[in-house]
């Protein structure tokens, strides 16, 4: 899932020297992993938006950044990590980690499908999960399996050594285990996962197809 | 239970998990916890990367891509234009130029050059008066909230806006790249003008006496939101980094980063009428004449934008703001700067006729 770095690297160059192709192809690899980091932060409803602040700073400073694809999915993080805790200040709430999981749960019902359902659930559930866990070890299994750091730059985005954030992603991992465990429900969920992506893959598509028709006509 | 995990989670598989890596347990016991654990993860992370398929929120992403890179050429235009003005005559239409402006100023000469230090001082008391607006606008609720960012686009200016502002930006030959204006020449320009003083005329009474922008009471239309919006116009025209604050500020006005440049025309020049409505559009004409006289380094972004925002609200206050005076400064500038800017006074003013 992360073999096309090198890829994302010569797609962030050529965004660079102005291609926008290359800054779509640059957004769609990119920005799912964002949502999901983001979403950990701030919590579903707001996560989308708190990732289109980020996106508009990263547009206008692409052109300052250096370095390849792993480079570039931290500088990413970082900023999106900013603009969460800026929303998060502005909000006068707590990080949505530890908290309110019925935020979570809302978005199955508006799938359409069983099937959509189910992903939606089980990405639900696993991000219910990732919200039990303390804000450092969520951050650092976030970082490392939604965004695709590694340690280093995982440890680069939230300012600690990387010791400290490999760690915090070992005991993250643990504690999801022992959930996994002692949630019988939320596995449940998790077994009905398809298991190949394809079907995920189509599902996402068209829900952010739906997603961008509404947005366009309010635009209008 | 900590205990039971830690016999088969250990550092190397935490790492294979966390790397994407399916985790090798032997154990079959274990292997299912280990599996379990994996799908979690799994389902955590997106989807693998598609080609196809546009994302929530790709759209507002791309258009600040272009609008960043447009200003970047804007800075880089504003620049080559020094150096023309510095050496030969500025004959060379930059890279950035909307249309007949450039061709406009050479043909004068060395004419504009003489504007220049007025064009600040317009360009300063326009910030001012925008203040005001500003404050107006926000007041009334027409600005959009930080949140509404990529989604609203209240005012009806910006929505005008929106379609031109980067368009012009690339920046075409002069010939072509002034389309809207319609090639103007500068007779036509002052007709237009005055076309639009009539609109205005209509309604206004007190309007600004005066054509001087600066002669606005700045103060009765103070405001703080107003002022750093006009302070970061000022700043994004000149083409400074604006920090993060700034920007958002900036951006969340203009209802969007693509729209920035026409917003900031719209405003910076709003200052011109004098009247605190303006913000509203109305007097799009008047302002988007000066508007371009001000950025003298003419950011085509700016000069297509106001328009569309004349237009739409023109349609409420665009008869209020009308005043004599600007009238006459309008003609005047556009004539000696360029055509471009005489092409959509034009348009500003016939919206605001027809309301």
């Amino acid at each position: 899932m992360l073999g096309d770095d090198a890829e994302l690297t010569a797609a962030v160059r050529a965004a660079q020297d102005g291609d926008e192709t290359a800054f779509r192809t640059v957004y769609r690899a990119v920005h799912p992993r964002l949502l999901g980091y983001v979403r950990t932060l701030v919590g579903e409803p707001d996560a989308e938006d708190v990732t289109s602040e980020a996106w508009l700073q990263i547009a206008r400073d692409l052109e300052r950044f250096t370095g390849d694809a792993d480079r570039f999915r931290g500088w990413a993080a970082r900023i999106a990590r900013n603009r969460a805790l800026d929303h998060i200040r502005m909000r006068g709430r707590r990080p949505a980690i530890g908290g309110d999981e019925t935020e979570l749960t809302g978005r199955a019902a508006e799938s359409d499908t069983a099937g959509e359902a189910i992903e939606a659930l089980a990405t639900d559930g696993a991000f219910s999960l990732i919200s039990r866990l303390p804000q450092d070890q969520a951050e650092a299994v976030v970082l490392r399996v939604v965004v695709g750091l590694d340690a280093k730059s995982a440890a680069e985005t939230l300012g600690k050594r990387p010791g400290a954030v490999r760690t915090a992603a070992h005991r993250g991992l643990k504690r999801l285990a022992e959930l996994l465990g002692d949630d019988p429900e939320s596995a449940g969920v998790l077994d009905a996962l398809p298991p190949q992506r394809e079907p995920r893959r189509r599902t996402v598509r068209s829900a952010s197809v739906t997603q961008m028709r509404t947005r366009t006509q309010k635009d209008m | 239970m900590a205990d039971e995990q830690d016999r088969w989670l250990d550092r190397g598989t935490a790492e294979r998990l966390l790397n994407g890596e399916p985790p090798e347990a032997a154990d079959p016991a274990t292997r299912d916890q280990a599996e379990r654990l994996a799908g979690t993860l799994r389902a955590l992370s997106g989807p693998p990367p598609s080609a196809d398929g546009e994302l929530p929120g790709e759209a507002a992403a791309l258009a600040a891509f272009r609008a960043s890179r447009a200003e970047r050429q804007v800075r880089a235009g504003a620049d080559r234009d020094t150096a023309h003005h510095a050496g030969t005559k500025a004959s060379g239409p930059g890279p950035v130029r909307v249309g007949a402006a450039r061709g406009d100023r050479s043909g004068t000469a060395d004419g504009p050059r003489p504007w220049r230090p007025l064009r600040l001082g317009l360009a300063a008391a326009l910030v001012a008066g925008m203040v005001g607006g500003a404050a107006v606008l926000a007041g009334a609720g027409v600005l959009p909230t930080p949140s509404d960012e990529t989604r609203s686009g209240p005012a009806a200016s910006v929505t005008a806006t929106a379609t031109h502002p980067e368009r012009p930006l690339p920046s075409s030959p002069p010939g072509d790249g002034g389309a809207t204006p319609g090639g103007a020449h500068s007779e036509s320009a002052a007709g237009r003008g005055e076309d639009g003083s009539d609109a205005r005329g209509d309604g206004d009474a007190d309007a600004p006496g005066k054509p001087g922008p600066d002669a606005g009471d700045p103060a009765a239309r103070s405001g703080r939101g107003g002022k750093l919006i006009a302070s970061a116009c000022r700043a994004w025209r000149e083409g400074k980094q604006l920090n993060g604050e700034r920007k958002r500020l900036l951006e969340n006005a203009a209802g969007g980063p693509s729209r920035v440049g026409g917003y900031c025309a719209h405003a910076l020049s709003a200052e011109d009428t004098k009247d605190t409505k303006d913000t509203n559009g109305a007097g799009g004409a008047e302002r988007t004449g000066e508007a371009k006289d001000t950025d003298d380094t003419g950011s085509g972004a700016g000069n297509g934008t106001g328009e569309g925002t004349g237009k739409d609200q023109g349609g409420d206050d665009g008869k209020g703001n009308g005043s004599g005076g600007s009238e006459g400064q309008g003609q005047g500038r556009d004539r000696g700067a360029d055509k471009g800017g005489s092409g959509q006074p034009d348009h500003g003013n016939a919206p605001g006729n027809r309301p």
